[in-house]
């Protein structure tokens, strides 16, 4: 009787080490960690003859790795830009290649192959360099600098490595100097971080006004010649470009101008005379927007449509 | 932890099955039993008397014939004589034969029956010849003679004489002097030619509590046994705490039989099955446990004595070795499983945890580059939470193989003190 309980334990023994110890839960990894979230495919711009599109291509990350430009006129193909990202494992941007064919008025077709190679340090990006890919030679350079990790400058220079542009920066990432040697800007006003007037060495004086968001509202331009203004109004939905990702090490700063927060929905150009508005054209951009609140495209009051695509979008 | 009701439930069903099997084992067997009455009658107590003059007489006889035996006086040849005449048929017949057994006291370190020697008579006599020192006078001297009622037994009348035995002389092997000791000597009474005659059948130490009270013990009444016979096997018992108490049994569904109790541990006699323990006063019953290896006998008095099933030492040390090993090993084997089987959950559990912290690591640089909210890092399960149920069989075998190997070297140190035991019995 004895060895029937004991045949009986191993036997649950065995039962237990079976099927029990094998057994754990099987829950699911997914492939990947990256949400499919809304993503910008293509933009198509109509405006009468002319006609533009702008296909995003991405990787599994969600980085844009291709683009391509294409401008038809008259249903010609004009220009054609192939933009090409190459990124480390770690998902820095390594290399981009500009291919850009233009077909002139003359006919003929004018190439362009820029190539940028990125420089970083401690996960920073120092240094963007431009080159011709055709003539080998350097085209451009973008610099950098930091102040305890917080961008301090930011320069573009030209092939030989003279200023074009340089950006400063404040520790809270605020702009407080902008200089453009060389150039017919003779000096700047900046407010919070905006720049609110440029002063041409020609007298021309434009000045900007901003909403909340560090968007323009309002442009103006005094010259000799008169005062002409622009005056903007946006919607409160997201811009198509937040659908992207930012590139990972590279800064994108507030550089003091117009940042595309929300979609445009007016445009209004006036002309004064002596003080008084002698004529306004007014553009109203009307929008139908996804689930989400982008932008699938506007049709224009004067005629001017665009068309926006996205992935993953409801 | 949805698993451990179950867990819980089997364990419950195999301690419920256990039981339910330890209740089902026990069986009772009952028998009716009555004091042998005294004789009634003129003429029942004159050969009452006449044996119990015939007993005392037998035992001063055995007296002399210790003291014979122990004389410097006698030749080889006299005490060879001597000897065989004392349990051969002559008139100077003392044992009733050759093959009645005495309890050793010539050894001076035998002083009760739990330590001492069983020798058939001749043994003992030529044992006392040869080891207890001769003398010119005697040296063995009884006292306190005291006899028991007549019995009448199922073929003869017997009694029991009681005596302190003393020993004055030496053993020339043993250096332990010898100490008074009080023995009994059972008589069996014969009629032979019309005169009662007793005969030593039994000569011994006299055991606790086998006094004046244990004359008068019960003899089964039931005269009614199985219409066939026991076809069984008879198996001995023996009493717990005793070397030399046993009964040899054999029983079925309905029948138990005691076929032989040494020293009149229990009547002999037909046991019929019963469902219960009887509580009249005149029955007394045997109750089986532990699988029948475990034996109660309940007296009439409700004095219960405890005999186990008697069983080869060898066999059982070594049984008991081998099951101390088998469940050593199956405990290490299980541990080893438990190991193993842990050891898998948590290598799978250490794949599982890889792949979800790189895709953490790829979701979080993901987050600090979007411009969107939305979407969350996979969840990771805690290890008991993955694991489950398997976790679970990990921590049941190996405490079920931790219980196995405790028992498994209990097993053996029990194996241990049973052939030390063993040993020590051997050697005396």
């Amino acid at each position: 009787m004895k060895q029937l309980y004991r045949r009986r334990l191993l036997y649950c023994m065995l039962m237990l080490c079976n099927g029990t110890i094998s057994c754990h839960q099987d829950p699911a990894v997914p492939q990947s960690a990256i949400p499919a979230v809304c993503r910008i495919y293509q933009l198509i711009t109509i405006n009468e003859g002319a006609r533009d599109t702008t296909t995003y291509y991405y990787n599994k990350f969600g980085l844009v790795e291709k683009s391509t430009y294409r401008k038809w006129v008259n249903g010609q193909l004009l220009s054609k830009t192939d933009q090409s990202y190459t990124y480390t494992a770690d998902y820095y941007l390594f290399s981009q290649i500009d291919q850009t064919s233009t077909r002139a008025p003359n006919g003929t077709l004018v190439q362009q192959n820029k190539g940028y190679a990125f420089t970083y340090q401690d996960g920073l990006i120092q240094e963007i360099a431009i080159n011709d890919n055709l003539t080998n030679a350097k085209l451009g350079y973008r610099n950098y600098t930091y102040e305890n990790n917080q961008l301090k400058t930011y320069e573009e220079r030209n092939g030989s490595k003279g200023m074009i542009k340089r950006y400063t920066f404040d520790n809270g990432g605020k702009l407080i100097n902008y200089e453009e040697p060389n150039s017919n800007l003779l000096s700047v006003q900046i407010t919070k971080g905006k720049i609110v007037s440029r002063l041409f060495r020609d007298s021309t004086q434009v000045s900007y006004e901003y909403d909340n968001e560090g968007q323009v509202t309002l442009q103006t331009t005094i010259s000799p010649s008169g005062k002409s203004q622009y005056a903007y109004s946006y919607d409160s939905k997201p811009y198509w470009n937040k659908t992207q990702l930012l590139l990972r090490g590279i800064p994108s700063p507030d550089l003091g101008e117009h940042m595309p927060v929300h979609n445009l929905i007016t445009s209004t150009y006036r002309i004064y005379q002596n003080g008084q508005v002698a004529s306004e054209q007014k553009l109203i951009l009307n929008h139908a927007y996804t689930k989400e609140g982008y932008s699938l495209g506007y049709g224009r009051s004067d005629g001017m449509r665009q068309i926006n695509y996205y992935s993953n979008c409801l | 932890m949805k698993y451990f009701f179950t867990l819980m439930l089997l364990g419950m069903w195999l301690l419920a099955s256990s039981a339910y099997a330890q209740k089902k084992s026990q069986k009772v067997y009952v028998a009716s039993v009555g004091n042998t009455k005294a004789p009634t009658g003129a003429q029942l107590k004159r050969r009452n008397d006449e044996i119990i003059f015939q007993a005392k007489n037998k035992v001063n006889n055995l007296l002399d014939l210790l003291n014979t035996l122990t004389s410097s006086s006698l030749t080889e040849s006299e005490r060879n004589s001597v000897t065989q005449n004392s349990y051969l048929p002559n008139q100077n017949q003392i044992f009733y034969n050759d093959g009645v057994v005495i309890e050793d006291d010539i050894d001076p370190r035998h002083i009760s029956s739990d330590n001492t020697a069983d020798l058939v008579v001749d043994r003992y006599l030529r044992n006392l010849d040869l080891f207890y020192t001769k003398a010119d006078t005697n040296t063995i001297f009884f006292s306190q003679v005291l006899t028991s009622a007549v019995i009448d037994g199922p073929e003869y009348p017997y009694i029991k004489v009681f005596f302190s035995s003393s020993f004055r002389g030496k053993h020339n092997q043993v250096e332990s002097a010898y100490q008074p000791v009080h023995r009994v000597a059972e008589l069996k009474a014969e009629l032979i030619d019309g005169k009662w005659r007793t005969f030593i059948t039994r000569l011994a130490f006299l055991r606790p509590g086998e006094g004046m009270a244990q004359l008068t013990k019960p003899t089964v009444t039931q005269e009614q046994g199985p219409s066939r016979s026991i076809n069984s096997k008879l198996i001995p018992f023996i009493k717990t705490g005793s070397a030399t108490d046993t009964l040899i049994i054999n029983w079925d569904s309905q029948w138990l039989k005691i076929a032989r109790a040494t020293n009149e541990v229990a009547p002999l006699g037909f046991y019929r099955r019963s469902t219960t323990t009887s509580d009249k006063q005149n029955d007394i019953s045997f109750t089986f446990s532990r699988n029948e290896k475990r034996l109660t006998f309940k007296q009439t008095d409700g004095v219960l004595t405890v005999f186990t099933k008697f069983e080869d030492p060898v066999k059982l040390i070594r049984r008991h070795r081998l099951s101390g090993w088998s469940q050593i090993a199956a405990g290490l084997l299980g541990l080893g499983a438990s190991y193993a089987g842990y050891s898998t959950l948590q290598n799978s559990y250490n794949d599982y945890t890889a792949k979800l912290t790189s895709l953490n690591a790829e979701y979080n640089l993901w987050k600090t580059l979007t411009q969107q909210s939305g979407g969350g890092p996979p969840t990771t399960l805690s290890f008991n939470d993955y694991s489950t149920p398997g976790i679970y069989g990990v921590y049941g075998g190996g405490a079920v193989s931790s219980g196995l190997i405790v028992n498994g070297i209990r097993q053996l140190l029990k194996a241990g003190k049973m052939k030390r035991q063993y040993s020590k019995l051997a050697t005396h």
